[in-house]
């Protein structure tokens, strides 16, 4: 970023006070009649009569550096301002303008520079990313004072970096096994026998089968030839549903955790060669179609750190999603703070149409109400209620349902969905 | 922290200074016009307001007026006074334009600190030139004492015209040098 916009140069307080001063002890010392007096508010009138006469400062040039355009949160960023001053400034304030994420590492955000003439200077000002999302850094603030501090020079710079600050990934150990697997080569032993490298079962040799397969073990014991079965890894789809409806207790913690679960779900299932797709479901609706490449893991976080929860009171069901972003078969981790009846209902909907799913639920931080009358209180006991009905709901549909609170990891969560699922029965809806 | 430190040391030692000599009848003038003084310079420090300096002004400037006219000051007392009364304006200022978490560099403090003893040293040859120069007589005649009087009104008229000038200034739309 180059060059200054909108410059301004303004007067101090400090030169119409000393000037003001200066005029009244004069004239109180002429009329009076008053040397010492006139003593007094001489130098404040010689101090403006040389702050006048010396060079009047200008804002110089200056190249606002962000030193990268990704960065992972929680990480340092090596951002610089170099300045360019031909003329000099005695005393230059720099103040970048920094989004809400956005933090001076070294505490102070607000730098005062002293600047020769015909000078390069660089200043690093090293700066942390502390909350995802995508930023566009709002340029810098520019006020040049002379020596005497009498005058300043403001100028601004509009700035276009753009800044995406990626959630942190969290490790998960073990990924939520999909019931049924594509016919394509990946990370995952699926259910069907063939070439793969994790044992499935020893069976009867059959004519024609290769030699290496023979269980020498078992056909000594057996007396007959055995085999060993393999299962085969493949692939699957996997389809990350993010509620974006709404949330509770008025801050975006819900959405936060949904986009950190995402994030790290999304990272995870790439690693094991998963097909892996997004939907934010809410009042802005936006998809990615399921791929396995590696702008994949890209193009779900920027997707995500766009997401807005955004209030809508318009009728929606899973109808309005193209049929491409969600694959038949697809396993769909749903991440859901179960608060709006369209999200739910669109996720009854997804396991009448044979999704598997796997509910996260993401419980939105709600107190209760402190001298609140009786009638919220029952209220307040109330909905638990409704929403331990709502999970039963969901679990008698074969539904895992696992609730995620900030303490609990996501592979607890992933452990949790497996060991469900590993006795749930798969209803028939 | 060392800025503040520094004016609350100058203005301390400006307010104790004309009360030692002064007489008993006006010391209650004097007393309040310093005590307005130091009201001020707490609130420039304390609340950062730069507006204090104009009341930490008037509540000097009346507190010397005072003590000028009953007691009188020495020459030298003269001319530390109103070094010290600058030096402390000065101190104000620059605290108030570092107030709040702000990375200051080195060159700019040693910059601040040439300023400061130059501007102090300069306001002290200033004022002991005045008070040499009042001490000249030009003559006795009501002519001269016009003459100076003429003069003196045409200075102040002309820093009265300077206020004008800058209070239009900061009122006028922004000027994009060329």
């Amino acid at each position: 970023l180059a060059g200054g916009t909108a410059q301004s140069r303004s007067v101090s307080p400090k030169l119409r006070i000393y000037a003001t001063f200066a005029a009244a002890g004069l004239t109180t010392g002429l009329v009076l009649g008053n040397t010492p007096l006139v003593a007094l508010a001489a130098p404040f009138a010689a101090l403006i009569v040389l702050g006048l006469v010396a060079s009047k400062p200008r804002a110089p040039d200056l190249i606002f550096d962000l030193g990268a355009d990704r960065v992972l949160e929680a990480t340092e960023l090596e951002a610089a301002i170099v300045i360019h001053g031909a003329t000099g400034v005695a005393e230059l304030e720099l103040l970048p303008e920094l989004p809400r994420g956005i933090a001076s590492s070294c505490g102070a955000a607000r730098l005062i520079v002293h600047v020769e003439p015909g000078q390069n200077r660089r200043f690093a000002l090293p700066l942390i990313a502390r909350r995802w999302g995508a930023y566009r850094l709002g340029g810098v603030h520019i006020r040049a004072r002379d020596w005497f501090g009498l005058f300043a020079f403001d100028s601004h710079i509009t700035a276009s970096h753009a800044l995406r600050v990626y959630p942190q990934p969290q490790g998960i150990r073990k990924l939520i096994e999909p019931f049924r697997t594509q016919p394509r080569a990946g990370g995952r032993a699926s259910r069907a026998y063939g070439d793969g490298l994790e044992f499935a079962d020893i069976r009867p040799f059959v004519s024609g089968e290769p030699t290496r397969r023979i269980n020498w073990r078992v056909t000594a014991r057996q007396r007959g030839l055995y085999v060993n079965d393999f299962r085969v890894e493949r692939s699957s789809n996997v389809v990350l549903f993010l509620d974006t409806f709404g949330s509770a207790g008025g801050g975006d913690e819900v959405l936060d955790m949904a986009v950190r679960a995402a994030s790290s779900l999304a990272r995870a299932c790439l690693v094991s060669h998963d097909r892996v797709g997004l939907v934010s479901f809410g009042g802005i609706s936006q998809w990615i179609t399921p791929g396995s490449d590696r702008a994949q893991a890209f193009r779900i976080i920027d997707t995500l750190l766009t997401s807005r929860i955004t209030a809508s009171f318009a009728p929606k069901d899973i109808d309005v999603l193209p049929p491409r972003s969600l694959p038949p078969q697809a396993l769909v981790i749903a991440l859901t703070p179960l608060l709006d009846d369209r999200a739910a209902n669109a996720l009854v909907n997804l396991r009448g149409r044979g999704f598997d799913l796997v509910i996260v639920e993401i419980p939105p931080p709600l107190s209760p109400l402190a001298g609140g009358s009786g009638e919220e209180e029952l209220a307040l006991r109330l909905w638990p209620l409704w929403r331990d009905a709502l999970r039963f709901r969901y679990e008698q549909l074969g539904v895992s349902v696992v609730e995620w609170k900030p303490d609990r990891g996501l592979s607890e969560l992933m452990e949790e969905a497996r060991r469900f699922r590993r006795h749930a029965h798969r209803a028939r809806v | 922290l060392i800025l503040s430190g520094l004016a609350t040391i100058a203005a301390l030692s400006l307010a104790a200074y004309p009360l030692v000599g002064s007489g008993n009848d006006l010391a209650i003038g004097e007393t309040l016009c310093a005590l307005v003084a130091l009201a001020a310079v707490a609130a420039a420090l304390l609340k950062e307001r730069p507006a204090a300096v104009a009341w930490l002004l008037l509540g000097f400037g009346l507190e010397f007026l005072i003590h000028d006219l009953t007691d009188g000051l020495p020459i030298a007392g003269n001319v530390l006074y109103t070094a010290g009364l600058l030096l402390l304006c000065e101190l104000i200022s620059a605290a108030s334009l570092r107030h709040g978490t702000v990375f200051v560099e080195r060159a700019v403090h040693v910059q601040q600190a040439v300023t400061l003893a130059g501007v102090t040293l300069a306001a002290a040859l200033v004022a002991l030139l005045v008070l040499l120069f009042g001490t000249v007589r030009l003559g006795s005649s009501a002519r001269d004492g016009v003459a100076a009087t003429t003069l003196g009104v045409l200075g102040i008229t002309g820093l009265l015209a300077l206020i004008l000038r800058l209070q239009k200034r900061v009122a006028s739309p922004s000027s994009r040098p060329g």
